[in-house]
């Protein structure tokens, strides 16, 4: 059984809950797999934000249904990343806000709310961009939570994701505060697990893995339990979300270094207001340059996602691994090729001070020449939605954990791709043996190593 | 005072932009652009960095703060990036050129990047060395380009391809020292320059006519500069200049030293 229910202010102090950070609330989601199983009521609000209710008897939930039925109110739109329009703003020394105003109009044009997303294909240049998304997906993907009569689940992403993930992809539900490392900011268009070189966009069966698995050692539970027909359709939210949020911050970049977007709007001929109302224009006599250049930025984006199928990290087959080929990765990870305890530490031990941040921080500090403990420079960009800077550490690698898998294929890629948004940087692999390069065989040595690190004790 | 890394005696030449000179415009006659960028303001006393990793071989020579770099004779800001801004609203647009392709070579040298701004464009290759005796790695964070963040083993070299223009200066970082940092402009002209220790820099093979310019520091705002003496705002750090065949030296530009507050 699952419902969805209003949520008069009276109501929350009935189920008292513990509010965090939620100036209005919205909307509640019910979920209920059976009456063995107790009721968790969640409050969203516009940002994503809920409320931590405990559990209640079944009865009084039905009694509170029944008054707040009828009360029920949208999420009405995503919230704009205005920490992005910030960093712009101060990396390109111009105002935004027009900017930042005129690509609002722009994205809920082409991408919708979070209660009624679309996918816009209309501005598709071809046939596999355009069959990216399913529109069908989105749709049982977004909005409030609650099932059909064939027990056809809706409003996923809602129940399952938002709390940590928030409205838009930000990583910055409720939750979100509570954890280490921050959830995932998947407006950026950075995914850290995949098999696909660092550069490139995760493939669907990599974002369909992370929901099956998790990522032991970080907040992102398994979603094993979740039908997969579900799965597959937050799948398609994700990528949704990820690509409107990856647009955005570049466009609003555009704006500024293509559009001339200042403290002015630049006129119709550039506006992206006016962008928007394009449904579709075939030849650059139509529409403006505001619509031009937006439209190549989404089609670049939803492109890279197109890509990701072909750029799927080379693993040689794995030699034996043996005494030797640990002995050998061993030598090697304290050596000055691949130095990995120059992070690491001795044996995968950890303790090496190294004072770094992930690249979702760096944007608005280090990037900006901002030192993220300088709590002044950093306060309008906290203002403007930003999570508190946090020092990201080189995982310990004894008896660790692996958040993206700890099986010698993964490992092997995390080695010679890196891991995309943070320090972790790839190493260069030769055909023969030198002073400065590895092999394949010499790298897979070292997954030898240091999986035989994780049965050692911390 | 400020003070200078010991090797920043570098080649003007080397450091300003030559790679104009490769690519011919369709103007028969070019000009030079020639600013000199001053502090307005007492530079501060920024002291040699500490290393916190690898002191044993960072810690043998003094690894200076390259975040202002003012010469003590006569102000001159050193590493003040200027370039042909091309935008497609409110840009110069350029006649079509070839670019001709060119590897730059950035340093992992004495724990700290030479050059600290590489000067390169859409087509060209960064080839990352590393002459130190530990390892470094070089963070691209590219916005156009592929990020890329290799390992560089003590006496290995990397190629990095620039596919592709980005649309301003990209910054690059060593991970493992944290405090080694880089600039690199990668245009889809060759009308770039940075700044020497003088505070000079010059762009030659500029078609003649209304050109617009973009200003960037690693550090500093150059919103509100004084240009001459006269205070002058350059909205989104831009600035105009009616170039006419051979010099144009557009004096001196002083930047206040408020303009580096973040630092």
């Amino acid at each position: 059984m699952r419902a969805s229910l209003a949520a008069p202010l009276f109501l929350r102090s009935l189920c008292g809950g513990t509010r965090i950070l939620s100036d209005s609330a919205v909307s509640i989601g019910l979920s209920v797999s059976g009456l063995r199983q107790s009721i968790r009521l969640v409050e969203i609000d516009s940002r994503g934000y809920a409320s931590v209710m405990r559990c209640l008897p079944i009865p009084t939930v039905l009694i509170l249904c029944v008054l707040a039925a009828g009360c029920d109110s949208a999420v009405e739109s995503f919230p704009p990343n205005r920490v992005q329009a910030l960093v712009v703003e101060t990396s390109r020394g111009v105002s935004t806000e027009n900017a930042a105003s005129d690509a609002t109009v722009l994205l809920k044009q082409w991408f919708g709310t979070p209660e009624s997303p679309r996918w816009p294909v209309e501005h598709f240049d071809t046939e596999p961009t355009k069959n990216l998304v399913d529109p069908d997906k989105l749709l049982r993907a977004s909005g409030r939570v609650y099932s059909d009569e064939a027990d056809q689940h809706f409003g996923l992403y809602r129940e399952h994701c938002v709390t940590c993930h928030g409205v838009s992809g930000g990583g910055d539900g409720p939750a979100s505060l509570l954890q280490n490392p921050y959830p995932r900011d998947l407006r950026a268009g950075v995914f850290k697990w995949k098999s696909t070189e660092r550069a490139a966009k995760p493939t669907r069966s990599d974002l369909m893995l992370i929901l099956e698995h998790g990522a032991p050692g970080s907040g992102m539970p398994s979603f094993q339990n979740v039908a997969a027909e579900d799965l597959d359709a937050l799948v398609d939210y994700i990528i949704f979300l990820s690509v409107r949020g990856e647009f955005e911050r570049r466009l609003l970049y555009d704006a500024v270094d293509e559009l001339d977007y200042g403290a002015e709007s630049p006129g119709d001929d550039a506006s992206l207001t006016l962008a928007s109302s394009f449904t579709r224009v075939a030849s650059e006599e139509q529409g403006n340059d505001g619509y031009w250049v937006a439209r190549d930025r989404l089609n670049r984006v939803v492109q890279s996602w197109i890509d990701a199928e072909g750029e799927v990290a080379e693993v040689p087959p794995q030699p034996e691994n043996d005494a030797a080929s640990v002995e050998r990765g061993r030598d090697l990870f304290h050596g000055q090729i691949a130095n990995c305890a120059g992070c690491h530490g001795k044996e995968g031990a950890g303790g090496v001070d190294i004072v770094d941040f992930d690249d979702w921080t760096k944007e608005f500090t280090t990037r900006l020449s901002i030192t993220p403990s300088d709590r002044d420079a950093v306060r309008p960009f906290r203002k403007a939605g930003a999570l508190r800077p946090r020092q990201i550490h080189p995982r310990k690698l004894a008896g660790g954990f692996y958040r993206g898998g700890g099986d010698g294929k993964t490992l092997y890629r995390r080695l010679t791709q890196g891991i995309a948004g943070t320090p972790m940087p790839s190493v260069m692999v030769a055909e023969e043996p030198s002073p400065t390069t590895l092999t394949a065989s010499q790298v897979w040595d070292l997954v030898h190593y240091v999986q035989s690190l994780a049965e050692e004790k911390p | 005072m400020s003070r200078f890394p010991s090797l920043s005696t570098l080649c003007f030449a080397a450091t300003c932009l030559v790679v104009g000179l490769s690519s011919a415009t369709s103007s028969a006659e070019t000009g030079t652009l020639r600013i000199k960028f001053t502090l307005k303001g007492d530079a501060k006393n920024l002291p040699p960095l500490k290393p916190n990793v690898d002191q044993a071989f960072c810690g043998k020579e003094q690894i200076p703060d390259e975040s202002l770099l003012v010469n003590p004779e006569d102000n001159g800001i050193k590493n003040v990036i200027v370039y042909v801004y091309t935008g497609r609203r409110g840009g110069t647009k350029l006649p079509k050129m070839e670019l001709k392709a060119e590897t730059h070579i950035l340093a992992n040298e004495a724990c700290r990047f030479e050059p600290h701004v590489v000067i390169a464009k859409k087509g060209d290759t960064i080839k990352v060395t590393n002459p130190d005796k530990v390892g470094h790695n070089a963070n691209f964070s590219f916005l156009e380009n592929k990020p890329a963040n290799p390992t560089i083993p003590a006496g290995g070299e990397v190629e990095i391809e620039l596919k592709e223009a980005e649309p301003a200066p990209i910054p690059v970082a060593c991970n493992i020292h944290s405090w080694m940092k880089a600039q690199i402009v990668v245009m889809d002209h060759p009308f770039s320059a940075v700044s020497n220790e003088n505070g000079v820099l010059e762009i030659s093979g500029l078609p003649t006519g209304e050109i617009v310019f973009r200003a960037n520091h690693e550090t500093g705002s150059l919103k509100d500069v004084v240009v001459n003496g006269k205070k002058t705002s350059w909205r989104a750090s831009r600035f105009e200049m009616d170039i006419k065949p051979g010099m144009n030296d557009m004096g001196v530009v002083e930047i206040p030293l408020e303009a580096f507050d973040n630092n």
